[in-house]
């Protein structure tokens, strides 16, 4: 009886850590995607733009929030590929095990801040779905669009990197192995 | 306590000093600044007895700056410069370049500079670069018996060019941050960066004409010279096509830096179909580096904005903008301060975090100064270049070392060898912003053309 409850409490986890990896994946390949879209809208507005063709209004604005939609799906699968920008000054030059508690102790900060973000952007987004907002861009679009990603983004870059004390692992990339700019 | 924070100047020293405090103890550099952020509204905005509203009126803002037009140039130029490294297109420039050198001596110290100064003008990434040409000359350099200098010089100098030569993203955040007409300063890096390109050239002339051991002339097998110039013709000429949307587009008025970014990512994609080069593992491979990499960009950027805002609302911008400008000091011992003051940052943050924690405050200061605001960026662009270069920090250093000691001829570099090997590049780089300053039109005729 005992290994069934067991067997049944496992499986249920595996689902949720499943279903959780599937979010994080697929929010990645959201941002791939997002990435994608643009590169077609701006195209076909500029093409449509000089072939004398009226070019949709919505280009300019749709876009600008496809950059937010963009920042906020990477973000949690970058939390999990320790792809931060880190400076390593002090880090790189403490012994492995202070290292550990100092991963850890960052850990916790940074998924503090992503969690009180999460939680002010929520009020934010409450607020404009209560007062109706808009937001005049080059087309009206409703202002709670510009808080939903943020409390999607950060809240679930607070859980990767409680996942990563959770695990015992070093949340934080080598610097000098990331392909930057 | 809230009598000190009303005093803008504190309040400003207090949140930079915050924001290198965490970044110094590890922080990633994203979450120094929301954190800084966080303390800020509530110091800033706070100590008036509007705590809550501080944090949501900090969060509101954020999403201003990533929300603008001109930011789409970024992940476009990054999208164009993964696309051409992961359909092969970037080997096909590079195979047939390879072709045109002959037997001189240093051929390979040449195609490296040639190799990086076109994908500088194909890809706006720096350290991917580097990183290709360190992996595709390095070991063939290594097998030759060129000595260290010049199988690690040539690629860390000529690495850093894609931060000045078009397309740039470091130059379109600068160009955002900065608020100064972003295709403006995108035409300005050409000249300035050409002319980088050829004292590298001389840098390595030089160097092989007093050390001819230096670079042994070896026996190649070379087709005949039609062959090689149809090399040339089909791989390098038509990769025109994508500097032309960037470049072309931009001078000829047709399209916007951003616009033409996306349809510089476009020819690429048309241009790896052409060539049966476009497969679905290239695409995907090419926008999952390209998340990568915009991603950890845009999350910095999404977090520096409040920042400045945050420094700018507390009245620290204005008061230090002010302070400077009325130093009793002359415009250049003012700009050769900056200059120093961002090569001395750029010892110890990347080029991102600099230009974030900076641009608020130097970009005001030069405009007061009379500086033009395009001269000077393309100014700072060379600073950021050097800053990939200087120890102990520098990010194509630790690069450079990383390749070295991965070879077995080379596994006993030091970081001493490398960084001797970076002086001469570093003094190029200095040289052209001394001849920015004799005559500012080499970064300002381009953009003046384009008007």
């Amino acid at each position: 009886m005992a290994t069934t409850v067991a067997a049944a409490g496992w499986d249920v986890m595996t689902f949720f850590n499943r279903l959780y990896d599937a979010v994080i994946r697929g929010l990645s390949a959201l941002a791939g995607g997002i990435l994608a879209a643009m590169i077609l809208v701006i195209v076909v507005d500029v093409a449509a733009r000089n072939l004398g063709f009226v070019p949709p209004a919505a280009t300019v604005a749709l876009t600008e929030y496809a950059l937010l939609y963009f920042t906020m799906a990477a973000a949690p699968g970058l939390t999990r590929a320790k792809g931060h920008v880190t400076v390593r000054v002090i880090l790189d030059r403490l012994v492995p095990a202070s290292r550990a508690v100092a991963g850890r102790m960052i850990a916790v900060i940074c998924a503090s801040i992503c969690l009180v973000l999460a939680c002010l952007a929520a009020v934010l987004l409450a607020e404009s779905v209560l007062l109706a907002d808009v937001e005049p861009r080059s087309i009206d679009l409703p202002r709670w669009l510009l808080f939903l990603p943020l409390v999607v983004g950060f809240f679930f870059s607070g859980t990767e990197f409680l996942r990563f004390i959770a695990i015992g692992e070093d949340a934080l990339g080598q610097a000098d192995t990331v392909e930057r700019i | 306590m809230p009598a000190l924070l009303a005093d803008p100047v504190v309040v400003g020293a207090l949140m930079f000093a915050l924001v290198l405090v965490l970044m110094v103890i590890g922080l990633p550099v994203a979450f120094a600044f929301l954190g800084a952020n966080l303390i800020g509204a509530v110091l800033v905005m706070g100590a008036n007895g509007h705590g809550l509203a501080g944090l949501l009126q900090l969060v509101d803002n954020s999403t201003n700056l990533i929300t603008s037009f001109i930011l789409v140039a970024i992940p476009m130029f990054i999208v164009m410069g993964a696309l051409l490294f992961h359909t092969g297109l970037a080997n096909r420039v590079f195979d047939a370049l390879d072709l045109l050198f002959g037997r001189i001596p240093g051929r390979l110290c040449y195609l490296t500079l040639a190799g990086g100064t076109a994908f500088a003008a194909l890809s706006g990434s720096s350290v991917a670069n580097a990183a290709m040409l360190g992996s595709l000359l390095g070991p063939e350099m290594q097998r030759r018996g060129y000595a260290p200098r010049l199988i690690l010089g040539p690629i860390m100098g000529v690495g850093g060019l894609a931060i000045i030569i078009p397309p740039s993203a470091l130059a379109v955040l600068l160009g955002s941050l900065a608020k100064v007409d972003i295709g403006a300063l995108l035409i300005a890096g050409i000249l300035p960066g050409l002319l980088l390109a050829v004292l590298y050239v001389y840098v390595v002339w030089i160097d092989i004409r007093r050390n001819p051991d230096a670079a042994p002339i070896y026996d190649i097998d070379l087709p005949p010279w039609p062959v090689r110039l149809k090399a040339v013709a089909v791989n390098v000429l038509p990769m025109g096509l994508v500097v032309f949307c960037v470049v072309g587009l931009i001078i000829l008025g047709v399209a916007t830096p951003s616009e033409s970014a996306a349809l510089g990512a476009a020819a690429v994609v048309v241009l790896a179909a052409c060539y049966r080069r476009l497969s679905w593992a290239s695409i995907t491979a090419a926008f999952a580096s390209s998340v990568s990499v915009t991603g950890m960009l845009f999350v910095i950027i999404f977090a520096s904005a409040a920042f400045s805002q945050l420094l700018a609302f507390s009245g620290a911008s204005s008061v230090v903008v002010q302070a400077a400008v009325g130093w009793d000091a002359g415009a250049t011992t003012k700009f050769l301060l900056v200059v120093a003051v961002l090569l001395a940052l750029g010892m110890f943050l990347d080029q991102i975090s600099i230009l974030l924690i900076t641009v608020p405050f130097i970009f005001p200061v030069m405009k007061a100064l009379g500086f033009d605001p395009i001269w000077f960026g393309v100014v700072v662009m060379i600073a950021m270049e050097m800053s990939l270069l200087t120890p102990p920090f520098g990010l194509l250093l630790f690069l450079m070392l990383g390749v070295a000691r991965a070879s077995p001829q080379l596994a006993g570099t030091t970081m001493t060898d490398v960084v001797k090997a970076a002086v001469p590049y570093l003094i190029c780089n200095m040289a052209v912003i001394g001849i920015l300053m004799l005559w500012p039109g080499l970064a300002t005729w381009l953009p003046k053309l384009m008007k």
